[in-house]
């Protein structure tokens, strides 16, 4: 009996996203309807039928629950959800994972380096010179730790940076590296400079970032 | 005949705003409340409680909410908003003023039959 009274009733409404809780409510009410009635000396049958009787025609309570919820109103929020769901996902997987899948290669890329520079690159350089230079270009500090060299006259300046807060005013971002005593030439690779010079000897190396040098001696004759 | 229609429906929403307004309740308790205070003359149809509660609700003067029962059953509550409780002062004193047009009409009329 109460479930046809609820069918009734749902057959009048249009709008398929207010049935579930609608029918809900009215079960909830009809069974603490009965509830009060079978306590009031009802028997279970009885009480059904005083209580669904007590709510009134279903038909007309659907047309008239069918009028407050009209369909195009809860259509056009459930679209606006959707839209508002789909820019979400966009944002995700446009924005969000590319970053943060970048974000993973720079620490993958850096970790492989690591690996790339002690196992294939330092290798190549077998007599190491620890150091203790610094040098700016505009805002940051570039400390030299160390120089790797071999018997075929190749260098290998290690450098890290250090980055300061505040920036110079000097719209400078490159450097100069200059030899004196031997000849030599550069090229960067990775965190270095691969320094080619035309013999190892004790050398000075000048860091010049156009409005500065630094000068330092770097001793290599002991190692020979 | 919608005239009447719309003060019945005037003051069934203010009624159901009002208790409301005392606490939040759900559809049979404010079916029940209503019997107890009209000394059961207000036997409404309960069906028609809902249209009025939706309304109110899609109109931004109620808003529901769900809590649990000790039976584990569902229960949808409704609770006045902001808006409900302007919209239920406003609607006092139109019905004040109703109210006491029709008693100084009515007593009018006595005056009136009493006086022939």
């Amino acid at each position: 009996m109460v479930d046809k009274f609820i069918q009734t009733v749902l057959s009048h409404i249009a709008n398929p996203f207010v049935l579930g809780t609608i029918s809900r409510e009215l079960s909830n009410h009809l069974e603490d309807s009965i509830k009060t009635y079978v306590e009031r000396g009802y028997n279970q049958n009885d009480a059904e039928d005083k209580a669904i009787e007590a709510m009134g025609d279903p038909a007309e309570l659907g047309e008239s629950l069918n009028y407050t919820h009209p369909l195009y109103i809860d259509l056009f929020s459930v679209l606006s959800k959707i839209t508002a769901a789909v820019a979400v996902w966009v944002v995700i997987f446009m924005i969000v994972i590319p970053n943060v899948s970048k974000i993973n290669d720079k620490y993958q890329g850096k970790k492989d380096l690591n690996e790339v520079l002690s196992q294939e690159i330092y290798p190549k350089y077998p007599y190491s010179k620890k150091l203790e230079l610094e040098f700016d270009v505009t805002n940051t500090t570039y400390k030299v730790k160390e120089f790797r060299f071999n018997e075929e006259n190749e260098g290998l300046l290690i450098l890290s940076e250090m980055t300061r807060m505040i920036p110079s005013p000097f719209n400078q971002y490159s450097f100069n590296m200059e030899c004196e005593n031997i000849n030599c030439q550069y090229q960067s690779i990775y965190n270095g400079l691969i320094v080619y010079m035309d013999e190892v000897d004790d050398f000075v190396l000048i860091f010049d970032n156009g409005f500065s040098k630094w000068r330092f001696n770097i001793e290599l004759k002991d190692f020979l | 005949m919608s005239d009447n229609r719309e003060w019945l429906r005037t003051g069934a929403q203010l009624m159901v705003l009002s208790l409301i307004d005392e606490k939040d309740r759900y559809g049979y308790e404010i079916i029940q409340e209503l019997e107890r205070r009209s000394d059961e003359v207000f036997q409404m149809k309960e069906g028609t409680l809902y249209p009025i509660l939706h309304r109110l609700e899609n109109e931004g003067h109620l808003k529901s909410y769900k809590q649990k029962t000790v039976e584990n059953r569902e229960r949808k509550y409704y609770r006045i908003t902001k808006k409900g409780k302007k919209q239920l002062q406003e609607e006092k004193e139109k019905w004040s003023v109703f109210s006491n047009s029709v008693i100084k009409v009515v007593n009018g009329m006595e005056l009136t039959l009493n006086g022939r």
